[in-house]
């Protein structure tokens, strides 16, 4: 008889996969052009480069894969309790924070 | 049509019947049924993901618009990328990916912890936000 925790592995390992590949194929489609990317920096599309979205954009960036390399190991307290995603700093979330205030108060400018 | 949905039922019924008493007669317990409704359901699930999969590689599923802004001119399908779209689908690939991750390892749902739910929240309400703010009002009806 098959044991539960092979298939359990198997769908868990089908699962990782399943969203690697997603990941890779969101990010090969950007690279290729077949995702729009252009323009990204720019509030029209024939205007220059606006500084706030660059600001978020590195903001955003930075952010992600700070949280991404801390977030790599659970919190699991030492009575035995549910296991947690790691925290982020506090400064981290202001700094964030700030970046998308920057950019809706520089959106909103624009718009008129 | 509905020929073919009643054959379909009849056919379906018939082979849930039978599993029962296939069970019923190799004497399975309810924990080997149970393991087997776990393999029907890892390969429906992973099937379907797969289907998923493979029809956005294939370009059925278009992902040409998932971070841009609604075309000004009708005969284009998107706009120009859009900054907030962009950090909103970076952050809920890589939030959703460390919770499935570290479910996993530990076996059970993660919790998640305040600053990040805030962090998505930033993230969604600036998304909202600048949605809100690039909408072009309409034409006035004639």
């Amino acid at each position: 008889m098959i044991d539960p925790g092979q298939v359990a592995a198997f769908l868990k390992t089908g699962l990782i996969v399943w969203f690697a590949l997603l990941a890779g194929a969101v990010a090969l489609k950007m690279l290729q052009g077949e995702i729009r990317m252009d323009g990204i920096f720019r509030p029209q599309p024939n205007a220059p480069m606006a500084p706030e979205r660059v600001a978020m954009f590195v903001a955003s960036f930075g952010l992600v894969a700070f949280y991404f390399l801390q977030g790599m190991t659970p919190v699991c307290p030492a009575d035995g309790g549910a296991c947690s995603m790691p925290d982020l700093p506090e400064g981290f979330l202001t700094a964030f924070g700030g970046a998308n205030a920057v950019y809706i108060a520089g959106k909103l400018m624009r718009s008129g | 049509m509905p020929q073919r949905i009643f054959g379909f039922i009849i056919i379906f019924v018939g082979i849930a019947i039978g599993a029962g008493f296939a069970a019923s007669a190799l004497e399975f317990s309810p924990s080997k049924i149970a393991v087997i409704g776990f393999v029907a359901y890892t390969i429906i699930l992973l099937a379907f993901a797969a289907v998923v999969l493979w029809k956005i590689i294939d370009g059925e599923i278009s992902l040409t618009g998932i971070v841009s802004e609604p075309a000004d001119d009708k005969h284009e399908n998107c706009g120009k990328a859009s900054l907030s779209r962009f950090q909103f689908l970076i952050f809920t690939f890589v939030v959703a990916g460390l919770f499935l991750m570290l479910s996993i390892e530990t076996g059970g749902f993660v919790n998640i912890p305040a600053n990040v739910l805030g962090l998505i929240g930033i993230s969604g309400g600036s998304y909202v936000v600048s949605k809100a703010v690039g909408r072009k009002p309409e034409e006035p009806t004639k």
